[in-house]
């Protein structure tokens, strides 16, 4: 990779770097308090990147002299013949002479990835690899509830979780929530509830723990990965207590079941 | 691709055709072109590629690839940043001069100046080849490279926020994460071979402005360092597609399956050290001691770093440098763990 090619890839992943910076694109992808990184980090690449083609361009002598194994060894890879590829060139898979490093060309993986394909956020399918456990908390108290919006109390699904396993006031007791999240089928049930869920993420969607609740109650069958509003009451499982909390997910009995798009802010934080 | 000598060190015969002092004549690969020409197949074959990712797998696959590099990109370029500005205002005898003679000594302060340096995994690799490059004793420059992320204000606040109530995680985490570092640098000066360090992977662009020598050295650390990651993030996301999380469920009962089941899991999912705490926290399964190993192996040793540390100090180097990681990481962990939890 010359020099040319390295300033171009650098404002390439720049350019990238600072429009997921600045969009909601990235939001599929890590927490929202790392786009102002995100961004900075872009510009530093681009202005890297600018100050490299413009050398390139100048045509200034590159400093230490060495001979190039790149060409040889990527000239084969792609099925060239080549006289110089077998006269005794060691080459540490990494090609460090006067042109850049050959494993840079991975560069390109994400930046295709991300231009090309845009990966959609984690989904019901990653949420059927994980455990399927709820999440644990030591606190046993909670403040009151927010206040209803429209006849429902708001809540995220961590927050729904977490009061109706541990709270031992049992705030939500009777209380009509509306909850946001995807559908995903029950594993081993083949009836018609299904799971909403949602991603926690802490800082990318690789550390992503899946939250559920079991939906009991709606007549229409959902299809995975469908976003749904979902206003009804929380029913506590037979037998279950705030200190023994079941490593089933809660369940609540729907009122009201609306699809939605897909929020802007995929994960819960 | 065969583990050999760099090429600097190595005996290649000039080639008559193309004399190395005049660049544009040698370039015998049009790159610019090629790296045009991929950009534009992608764009014309857009349609089709994007049928191959409708399938789910595929897809989280994509996702948590995505994730990691993006996630990874911010410290990535803060680690080159500063390695570029070390290249080109730090004298190369200068840290040398400041550090302590003796590795008892020196390894042990540098594994306490990472404390200073905010951040995550990424950055501190390219960090340590910068040091290591400008005169640092390699053991130091490993000691600061392993504590950095572990034990810096940020990560520790997370962990306190992850284990509310418990602050003797936090403290297990720190003691744990810095004899890790100190025991490594401290082995490594002992009995390792400075020699499996491909220094020329640190080269420093040497002549011309400040400016120059700073933008070349962090252009060439990210590049090779970027392209180290990717290979890190691709392997990362592989297997968490392939192993769900579900079998974890099944050896969390014995305790010492369950600490070699953490290990393994804080190598494969490559995850943030800032974030890592909270992973920890959900896997109530587990024992508090085999979850303080997760927190240790986790920032040191995981297969981004491991890709990164290849491409930093080489092949060579990392294939004996992650195993001894690995088994000090572990081993400090369960003893922390069972001293303080």
């Amino acid at each position: 990779m010359d020099e040319r090619t390295q300033g171009a890839m650098m404002l390439a992943i720049g350019g990238v770097a600072v429009r997921l910076g600045l969009t909601d694109v990235s939001l599929a992808y890590v927490k929202p308090g790392l786009r102002p990184l995100l961004t900075v980090a872009g510009l530093v690449l681009v202005v890297l990147g600018a100050a490299g083609v413009l050398r390139a361009f100048r045509d200034e002598p590159v400093p230490p002299p060495v001979p190039d194994p790149e060409d040889d060894s990527r000239l084969e890879a792609a099925g060239v013949a080549h006289a110089h590829a077998a006269v005794g060139h060691s080459d540490d898979g990494h090609g460090h002479g006067v042109s850049g490093p050959r494993v840079a060309w991975l560069l390109t993986l994400p930046l295709l990835a991300v231009l090309l394909v845009a990966p959609p956020p984690l989904g019901a399918f990653a949420a059927g690899r994980q455990s399927g456990r709820v999440v644990a908390t030591t606190e046993r108290s909670y403040p009151p509830l927010p206040t209803a919006v429209d006849g429902a109390v708001p809540l995220g699904l961590v927050e729904f979780q977490f009061r109706a396993l541990y709270d031992e006031t049992r705030s939500m007791e009777g209380q009509r929530v509306r909850l946001v999240g995807f559908a995903s089928p029950v594993p081993g049930d083949a009836g018609g509830d299904y799971l909403l869920t949602r991603f926690i993420v802490n800082c990318c969607a690789a550390d992503g723990t899946a939250v559920t609740v079991e939906i009991h109650g709606d007549p229409v069958p959902r299809a995975p990965d469908t976003w749904l509003e979902i206003e009804g009451t929380w029913e506590p499982r037979p037998g279950q207590e705030p200190d023994k909390p079941t490593p089933a997910p809660p369940v609540v009995v729907a009122e009201s079941v609306t699809p939605i798009p897909q929020p802007d802010e995929p994960y819960e934080y | 691709m065969s583990v050999s000598a760099s090429p600097q060190s190595a005996p290649s015969p000039p080639r008559p055709a193309h004399p190395p002092a005049a660049p544009r004549a040698r370039r015998q690969v049009p790159t610019l072109e090629l790296l045009a020409l991929l950009l534009i197949l992608a764009v014309l074959l857009r349609p089709e590629l994007s049928g191959l990712f409708d399938d789910p797998a595929v897809q989280t696959w994509s996702t948590i690839f995505v994730s990691i590099t993006v996630q990874a990109l911010p410290f990535l370029v803060l680690g080159v940043v500063l390695s570029g500005l070390i290249a080109a205002l730090v004298p190369p005898s200068f840290i040398a001069r400041i550090l302590p003679d003796r590795p008892l000594l020196a390894v042990p302060a540098a594994g306490l100046a990472g404390a200073a340096l905010p951040g995550c995994e990424c950055g501190s690799v390219p960090i340590a080849g910068r040091l290591t490059a400008r005169g640092a004793s390699p053991a130091a420059a490993f000691a600061f490279m392993l504590s950095a992320p572990a034990i810096n204000p940020v990560v520790l606040v997370a962990t306190a926020v992850a284990f509310p109530g418990q602050p003797q995680v936090v403290l297990a985490r720190f003691c744990a994460s810095l004899a890790t570092a100190v025991v490594v640098g401290l082995v490594w000066s002992r009995f390792g071979n400075d020699a499996l360090i491909d220094r020329s992977r640190s080269r420093v662009v040497e002549g011309g402005t400040r400016w120059s020598s700073f933008s070349r050295t962090a252009s060439h650390d990210f590049l090779h360092a970027g392209g180290w990651l990717v290979l890190g993030g691709v392997t990362a996301a592989t297997l968490q597609v392939v192993v769900p999380r579900s079998v974890l469920d099944t050896v969390a009962g014995n305790e010492w399956l369950a600490v070699g089941a953490l290990a393994v899991l804080a190598v494969v999912l490559a995850i943030c050290s800032e974030a890592d705490a909270f992973v920890a926290t959900g896997l109530t399964q587990f024992s508090l001691t085999s979850r303080l190993v997760f927190l240790v192996v986790g920032p040191a040793v995981d297969l981004k770093l491991v890709a990164l540390q290849a491409g930093v100090f080489g092949r060579r180097f990392a294939l004996r440098f992650a195993p001894l990681t690995l088994i000090t990481a572990i081993a400090s962990g369960l003893l922390v763990g069972t001293w303080l939890l």
